[in-house]
């Protein structure tokens, strides 16, 4: 074998995961001589020597659990005689095709130390290394280097300096590296404003006697409270403003286990370097307040992702409630306002470490051997998506209204935002208006094209005269779920896709959200949608879902017998809707699915108000569960109007009223009839254009029941089904597909 | 791509309308006059305004088109700050109307005209075939004199002036909306159709910046339209918006948000802080203004936008309505 000398450079999320020291290590394993070097276009590796292959090879093989290559480039290059191999200061060559890494949960080696009395960092709350700690929350600008990050402000001592400069070590540029002696400050006050010392103690001694207690993480704040505490946990439903939806909980992996139902491949994902919040199925015995998450079968668990947590969660001893800080649905505090902060805490834990963008946590679950995300935030932003297509321009998706995120597309890359949240206040859209400046400025972006919701009600839509230079496109909501998903699943094909959700305004004025669209990523045709059935009560109807339920039942019955009985309960309220909705005023027509599924699971008992987004049918869904699983499903029609197929469940809700069966039956008949519809849909839709692939998406398919029914049932079918898998299929999803299709609407598309 | 159809949206008074006059209308008519996009035009020191009325049922609880046809143009000029001289009215009827109904409309019209002492001086009739109208449609057009010192204008708006009612909202639309069918409750919300001239005169020399009827689109409407584009923007709260019992209940059983129901006796006006005291004063001792209250202020807190701070203390974005009530949430 004869000495040669090769040019790698490496693309992808090289920077700030350790891969420098990493290809270091291995370069003097393969006896190689040369250099590696950050610069803002990717990681620049020289290497001379006789078994270069052998050394990328294992580069591919070996990298750090958290980089991820996606691009590397080689060249043959004159040898140089170097005679040593050396970590190069980062440079800047005037490019940006590095990415930065998502934040990354303490790993096995820091949590080793951090356990270990004799270790100079034992329990030190912002222990890290190249592996593992903050990352996208810290960073200011490109490259990933200390003096950019919120790092800047704390000198490394002597004994951490030592480390970081050497190559061998484990903490070799770890960028957040510090210790006891040089790191950030970790605080407590009281909501007096009084400074206590000792703050971990006296938070864990407040969180033990069931006080309320405001943690400064690593993507913004947390409310956290013991998750056994009743009285606690009510308290805190009433402070954040938040009447029935989950909270999230955050536990030991071994408290977790005793509260919860784990497979391995769950336990390994809640140990993932992204730890996000994982639904799990919650034990009988389990301590957790029925509070936590009321009616539900499962709850949201986390693992103590920073060395704070551990600290909080350990010295309680059991499972923490920890919710983000902020008003139900409103972004999470990132800033250290005190002052907010106290009037929803009895005490704040906090550090001086600045937050550069927030990021909530990420939300998963493990479905039939494969990982669903529900949100996408932590531990996930901002690593790109690669797309099956090149965009000549910078597209920049604004998002909907809910599960706000925005995402710009370049190239054949998006980048997708953490989760905002509902965008309909001052703070959430200051929210997204401060991220979408920090990813410009980061990724130096700037969009040529901003695509907004055709929603006319939609508060963000505003957020496009920002953009005096940017043509404003208005994207469908539906068609952007559909293209999201063949976005994710880079498919460039005709596919049938189904968007089931909610609502969103659609091209005729009404409200969609069952809605069958055969086409690609260029365009998407409506060729068949759910019965179109009166909304009465706009906004109101949904928080409210009996209203929806009686506009059912004078569908299907007209406005006496059992429809008037059923208004009867309500009484001067049910009349007067009644009357209103005789008379198909006061609303508008609506081809949602997650509005039946919310009026059957009020027809069933199961509540006549929605106390969260998605509460019904959650909990519809946990009742079809506990059934005895009859076969069979209910009667439904399709037909054709206008030009498109109608899926009328109608039919299906009047044979489930008349049905005999107990409610957890009539729940489970209910599914299977929504997935053998769909197929059914399908088959035609098959038939007319040939096309044997259906593409699953919108909020409704967060239903796990539901979506293996339907894969089951359009797989008997000969079909191929594709669904989401590293984004939700809710709409923080929307923000991408908005994206993929505005581009192509424009005169130049996409190649 | 198509330019589609005209829809009932478009005409509802929100994004949609907005988007329409943009789009066909003053692309077009390009006079300088038209562009201020004021509730009338001055002109060689008066002011002309013009509007069509075309409601369904003619008869309503609290009125009836003709009332309605005369209060609309003639508050138009009143919000501009002028004095309602002269009106002409024109009609398009239907075939097959009774006469005993127009005379009555008739009638209100000139009840009306005479309580706020405007003269009818020219007018039109027309016919249209049975089915090619509702009725009867109704169209006026008035000039008016300026009356005020200063006149009201939303470049005299800055932070830190005041937003003032009149009286509660939202009875006109929900009044009209109960008068098309029998929900039970048509008597006991009635229409606040009225005349806001010589009202607003009685508060000509306060420092009323600017002044709007809030008709079409509500509330939630003209106060958009004050802050759009705008380095400044305006926070209401919740609670002080004036909303009758009755109202409030009905809202609550349809699911209205009375914000974006049109009022037709209501004048919102922005004041110099310290002329809202004396405004407020004056306004309660007319019967039109018996429950004026100071609803919110304009900030620079949230430029270009119209922020509720609602009764939980959260804070919520109110966009300009469109035509109909239409679900956002999920």
């Amino acid at each position: 074998m004869r000495t040669e000398r090769k040019r790698i450079v490496f693309r992808g999320v090289v920077q700030g995961v350790g891969f420098r020291p990493f290809v270091y290590r291995t370069a003097l394993a393969f006896q190689l001589t040369g250099f590696v070097r950050n610069t803002p276009g990717g990681v620049w590796v020289e290497v001379e020597g006789k078994r270069i292959d052998a050394f990328i090879k294992a580069l591919q093989r070996d990298s750090p659990r958290v980089s991820r290559i996606h691009g590397m480039t080689v060249r043959r290059i004159q040898p140089e005689h170097s005679t040593v191999f050396e970590i190069k200061p980062s440079a800047d060559d005037g490019k940006t095709g590095t990415l930065v890494s998502p934040d990354i949960a303490i790993c096995p080696n820091c949590i080793r130390e951090f356990s270990d009395p004799a270790n100079r960092r034992y329990r030190y709350p912002f222990i890290t290394c190249t592996d593992c700690g903050p990352r996208w929350t810290i960073i200011e600008k490109v490259p990933y280097d200390r003096p950019n990050t919120s790092m800047k402000i704390f000198p490394m001592c002597a004994s951490c300096r030592k480390e970081y400069e050497d190559p061998a070590d484990r903490r070799y540029h770890a960028q957040p590296i510090s210790c006891f002696d040089c790191g950030p400050g970790l605080f407590l006050i009281d909501a007096s404003g009084r400074r206590h010392p000792h703050p971990v103690e006296n938070a864990v001694g407040r969180l033990k006697r069931g006080e309320i207690l405001a943690v400064k993480g690593m993507g913004g704040y947390h409310l956290a409270c013991a998750a056994d505490d009743d009285a606690a946990v009510l308290r805190l439903r009433r402070l954040k403003k938040r009447e029935k939806k989950p909270f999230a909980l955050m536990g030991t992996r071994e408290m977790i286990g005793r509260e919860c139902r784990l497979t391995e491949a769950e336990r390994a994902l809640l140990e993932s370097a992204a730890a996000p919040i994982l639904l799990l199925r919650k034990r009988k015995d389990s301590t957790v307040s029925r509070f936590a998450a009321p009616g539900l079968n499962r709850v949201g668990f986390m693992i103590p992702y920073t060395p704070l947590h551990l600290l909080l969660v350990e010295g309680t001893g059991k499972p923490l409630v920890m919710t983000s800080a902020n008003h139900s649905d409103e972004p999470i505090l990132f800033t250290d306002d005190l002052g907010a902060l106290a009037e929803v805490a009895d005490a704040v834990l906090f550090h001086d470490r600045p937050i550069q963008a927030f990021a909530d946590d990420s939300v998963a679950q493990r479905e039939g051997g494969r990982t669903i995300l529900i949100r996408r935030s932590r531990g996930f932003v901002p690593l790109p998506l690669q797309m099956p297509f090149r965009s000549p321009q910078t597209v920049l998706g604004l998002g909907g209204l809910l599960k706000g995120t925005f995402a710009f597309l370049k190239e054949d890359r998006a980048l997708i935002s953490p989760y905002i949240g509902t965008l309909d206040s001052p703070r959430s859209l200051d929210a997204e208006k401060y991220l979408i400046d920090h990813f410009m400025d980061l990724f130096a972006l700037s969009p040529d094209v901003v695509a907004i919701d055709m929603h006319p009600l939609y508060p963000n839509r505003r957020l496009g005269d920002m953009f005096t230079h940017s043509r404003i496109r208005e994207v469908q909501h539906h068609r952007a779920h559909v293209a999201a998903l063949l976005a994710e699943r880079k498919i460039p094909d005709r596919i049938i896709g189904m968007a089931m959700d909610g609502t969103g305004y659609g091209d005729d004025g009404k409200i969609w959200g069952g809605e069958f669209f055969v086409g690609d990523i260029r365009r998407l045709d409506r060729e068949g949608h759910l019965q179109y059935v009166f909304l009465p009560s706009g906004d109101l109807a949904i928080r409210e879902p009996w209203r929806f339920s009686l506009s059912i039942l004078h569908a299907i019955f007209g406005a006496g017998g059992k429809t008037a009985a059923f208004a009867e309960k309500f009484g001067k309220k049910g009349r007067v809707l009644l009357e209103a909705i005789s008379r198909q005023a006061g609303g508008v027509y609506t081809s949602s699915c997650g509005r039946v599924f919310d009026g059957v699971a009020s027809l069933l008992g199961l509540g006549d108000t929605s106390g969260y987004d998605g509460e019904l049918p959650a909990l519809l869904q946990a009742l079809a569960e506990a059934s005895a699983r009859p076969s069979g499903y209910y009667p439904f029609s399709v037909g054709r109007e206008d030009g498109r197929l109608v899926l009328n469940l109608l039919p299906a809700i009047a044979g489930l009223i008349d049905d005999s069966r107990g409610p957890a039956e009539k729940a489970w008949m209910f599914h299977r009839t929504l997935a053998r519809g769909f197929r059914e849909v399908a088959e035609r839709l098959r038939e007319r254009h040939g096309i044997g692939v259906v593409g699953l998406t919108g909020g409704v398919f967060q239903n796990m029941l539901l979506l293996k029914m339907t894969v089951r049932d359009l797989r008997a079918g000969g079909f191929r089904v594709l669904t989401h898998s590293r984004l939700p299929a809710n709409d923080g999803s929307l923000s991408l597909g908005q994206a993929c299709l505005a581009c192509r609407e424009e005169p130049a598309g996409c190649k | 791509m198509t330019k589609g159809k005209i829809v009932l949206a478009h005409g509802g008074g929100g994004v949609q309308t907005s988007r329409l006059l943009e789009d066909v209308f003053l692309s077009r008519f390009r006079d300088p006059l038209l562009r201020e996009m004021g509730d009338g035009a001055a002109i060689d020191g008066m002011v002309f305004t013009t509007d069509s009325f075309v409601i369904h049922p003619l008869f309503f609880p609290g009125g009836d088109i003709g009332k309605l046809a005369v209060c609309g143009t003639v508050n138009d000029l009143a919000v501009m700050g002028a004095q309602p001289l002269y009106l002409s009215v024109a009609f398009i009827l239907e075939e097959g109307l009774e006469i005993d109904r127009l005379e009555k409309i008739a009638d209100s019209i000139e009840r009306t005209a005479a309580a706020c002492g405007v003269r009818i001086v020219t007018g039109d009739t027309k016919v249209v075939e049975k089915g090619k109208g509702d009725g009867l449609y109704i169209n006026t057009s008035g000039i008016g004199r300026p009356a005020f010192r200063a006149s009201p204008a939303l470049s005299r708006i800055e932070p830190g002036d005041l937003v003032v009612i009149n009286g509660p909202i939202g009875q006109h639309g929900l009044a009209v909306f109960a008068a098309r069918a029998d929900y039970g409750f048509s008597a006991e919300i009635v229409s606040d159709v009225a005349p806001l001239w010589p009202f607003v005169r009685s508060f000509s020399d306060c420092d009323v910046r600017f002044m709007r009827d809030p008709t079409r689109g509500g509330m939630a409407q003209t106060l958009n339209e004050i802050v759009s584009g705008r380095t400044f923007g305006v926070e209401i709260d919740e609670e002080e918006i004036p909303v009758e019992k009755d109202v409030r209940s009905f809202c609550e059983i349809l699911g209205f948000d009375p914000l974006y129901l049109p009022n037709e006796g209501k004048v919102i006006c922005v004041v110099s802080p310290g002329d809202a005291p004396r405004l407020l004063e004056t306004m309660r001792r007319d019967p039109l203004g018996k429950a004026a209250r100071k609803i919110g202020r304009i900030s620079d807190r949230h430029p270009g936008r119209v922020v509720l701070r609602t009764a939980l203390g959260t804070e919520r974005i109110v966009v300009a309505a469109s035509g109909d009530l239409l679900p956002r949430i999920c």
